[in-house]
């Protein structure tokens, strides 16, 4: 835990070291010709200021996927086991929390049938097995926050095999 | 004391012009049992200084109609109108088939407002009882209630249950499409509907004192779900539970002193029992399964749903030696149990070819009898005279709540005028 999330804020410092350098230089050289003045910033690059903006170049990759994949991944009926087409998913998610040492919600939810309370607890279930796929994956277990709503914050309206279908999932959310 | 005719025809008129004023559930009657008591209660009359405030008369009748083991004679099919025994023609009754008949008298002495009544058997031409109540102009529909107590107690033998009140949750989306919750206590009728809390997050499982005083139940204001008691006389509420992971499922003890209730905080769902008067926590299950939904037998048992057989069943603890007996068997999801107040039936959620229904296991022969049906029953809660189950279920695109006898038969709709109804949970017997 400890690594990764100090790993982020080293990298949160680094660059707002970096951009604080660009910006004070811009007003001091108004004369000075753009290209020039760009490339003598890239040579007074230290070797901090080179990996922190790799590494925010893989966050920002890593976040692209992840807003590509989406937020969400489904379950079959009373079952929180994690579908094989839910893997690519979650891959992206736990890629960019290691990368980005950022903390997620995982709010568990369910379909309408059945008993309430149940759904709750099975939406609790739900969102502990993703927490615990994006675990095994290599995110830290205290990144991660599970929230059940049970069958209470629908995504799709209606009785219908459709609806249940979507709102039988876990939603990450930073 | 006789009553000039003319005043009794201006005391109907004013009674066919009344609307109804407040509440949001309209009761209607699905199925009834084939051979009901046919009962008729002509409108009381009425001699007062203000117009009459509330339609008593049909307080009662609706009242009787609603527990489905009851007809009554319209209006319009009765011949006269008696509100005194002098003023009783038993032939009149007769001659409608009515079994049971009630009259009755109503004065006032200021804001004071007395009734006399009286309940004859039509088939032996003789009177049944006769009482005096009273109540203040605005208590009219509880004395309705309570004079509908007596008849149903006097004709059935079981406590009436007319005075008791519901608790529940409406939801419904804004304007903006948003969710909107309220946590609402109604008369049992649906009527003086009060809301307690409302927010944009769930609220969830309302359960009532034994005293009927308190209510406890979750929230998830803020996002996160946290136990909460509300104290329904002083408006105090207190927050009892909010640990990491899930706050579900209260339910109070017998006794008063305990909740059952569900925390996740060791990492799974798992029933504990809370000491109100000290705070300290007791677990009571231990199982990587879901263990929720604890319902008090009597004060050393509960029972509660577990998936630990794979599916949902119910199961049965004793507190004192936690010996555990699993007391389903029938169908592969059986869930929220409530115990009867005699002890003889477990009413629950159970699927049947893949729909929800509510059952009723008969626990000294197992057999499970479906009582309702409808798709997507669940939340069921039990009258405190033990005769009619309440449950969520839904009509079209609308969560309702309905009624039926424990034995089957009678049902009984309440339709809401707007939102999704949910999570009826009945009150004990109220003493006020």
């Amino acid at each position: 835990m400890a690594i990764s999330n100090t790993i982020g804020k080293l990298a949160g410092v680094a660059l707002t070291a970096a951009l604080f350098v660009g910006c004070a230089q811009t007003p001091d050289a108004p004369e000075v010709d753009e290209t020039q003045a760009n490339q003598e910033q890239v040579v007074q690059k230290t070797p901090e200021q080179i990996a922190a903006e790799e590494r925010q170049a893989r966050v920002d990759s890593a976040k692209a996927e992840v807003a590509n994949m989406g937020d969400t991944v489904f379950f079959d009926f009373d079952d929180s086991t994690i579908k094989s087409e839910s893997v690519t998913t979650l891959n992206a998610w736990a890629n960019y929390l290691k990368v980005s040492g950022d903390n997620a919600v995982i709010q568990g939810h369910t379909d309408e049938r059945g008993s309430r309370e149940y759904n709750i607890s099975l939406g609790e279930r739900r969102a502990n097995a993703v927490i615990g796929y994006l675990t095994s994956q290599g995110v830290e277990a205290s990144q991660l926050e599970a929230v059940s709503y049970g069958e209470e914050s629908p995504a799709v309206d209606g009785s219908n095999e459709y609806a249940w279908s979507r709102n039988r999932r876990a939603v990450l959310e930073l | 004391m006789k009553l000039p005719r003319s005043m009794v025809v201006v005391a109907l008129l004013v009674m066919s012009v009344f609307v109804r004023a407040d509440g949001d559930l309209i009761v209607e009657v699905t199925r009834g049992l084939d051979n009901p008591t046919r009962v008729a209660v002509v409108p009381f009359s009425w001699d007062g200084e203000y117009a009459m405030p509330v339609d008593v008369a049909q307080v009662v009748s609706d009242d009787l109609v609603r527990t489905g083991e009851f007809s009554t004679i319209s209006r319009n099919n009765m011949l006269s109108y008696p509100a005194f025994s002098h003023e009783v023609v038993m032939g009149d009754w007769r001659l409608v088939r009515a079994q049971y008949l009630v009259i009755g008298s109503m004065t006032t002495n200021g804001a004071t407002v007395n009734l006399e009544f009286s309940l004859y058997d039509v088939v032996r031409g003789r009177v049944v009882l006769t009482e005096r109540v009273s109540r203040t102009r605005t208590e009219l529909r509880d004395m309705g209630h309570q004079v509908a107590n007596i008849v149903y107690e006097a004709l059935t033998g079981f406590d009436g249950i007319f005075r008791t009140k519901i608790a529940y949750i409406r939801a419904e989306r804004d304007g903006l499409g948003e969710f909107v919750y309220r946590l609402i206590v109604a008369d049992q009728d649906g009527y003086n509907e009060r809301t307690l809390l409302r927010s944009r997050d769930p609220i969830m499982s309302p359960s009532w004192s034994p005293d009927g005083t308190e209510l406890v139940y979750v929230s998830f204001d803020g996002g996160r779900p946290a136990i909460y008691r509300q104290n329904l006389i002083t408006g105090q509420l207190t927050k009892l539970t909010e640990f990491q992971g899930l706050n579900s499922a209260p339910s109070w003890s017998p006794d008063g002193s305990r909740l059952a209730l569900v925390l996740s905080k060791d990492g799974d769902p798992e029933v504990y029992i809370l000491e109100l008067a000290s705070g300290r926590l007791q677990r009571v299950t231990h199982h990587y399964a879901i263990d929720t939904e604890p319902a008090w037998i009597d004060n050393n048992s509960l029972i509660f749903t577990s998936n630990r057989g794979g599916r949902p069943q119910i199961y049965k603890i004793l507190l004192d030696s936690g010996r555990l007996q699993r007391l389903t068997f029938s169908g592969d999801y059986n869930a929220r149990g409530r115990i009867s107040p005699d002890g003889k039936y477990l009413v629950m959620v159970h699927r049947e070819n893949g729909v929800f229904k509510i059952a009723a296991q008969d626990l000294a022969t197992s057999r499970v009898h479906v009582l309702t049906e409808t798709t997507l029953d669940e939340s069921p809660t039990i009258a405190p005279n033990g005769r009619v189950v309440m449950y969520a279920t839904r009509d079209g695109d609308q969560g309702i709540l309905s009624a039926v006898a424990i034995d089957g038969g009678v049902r009984v709709k309440l339709p809401a005028a707007q939102g999704d109804i949910r999570e009826p949970s009945w009150s004990p017997v109220l003493n006020n």
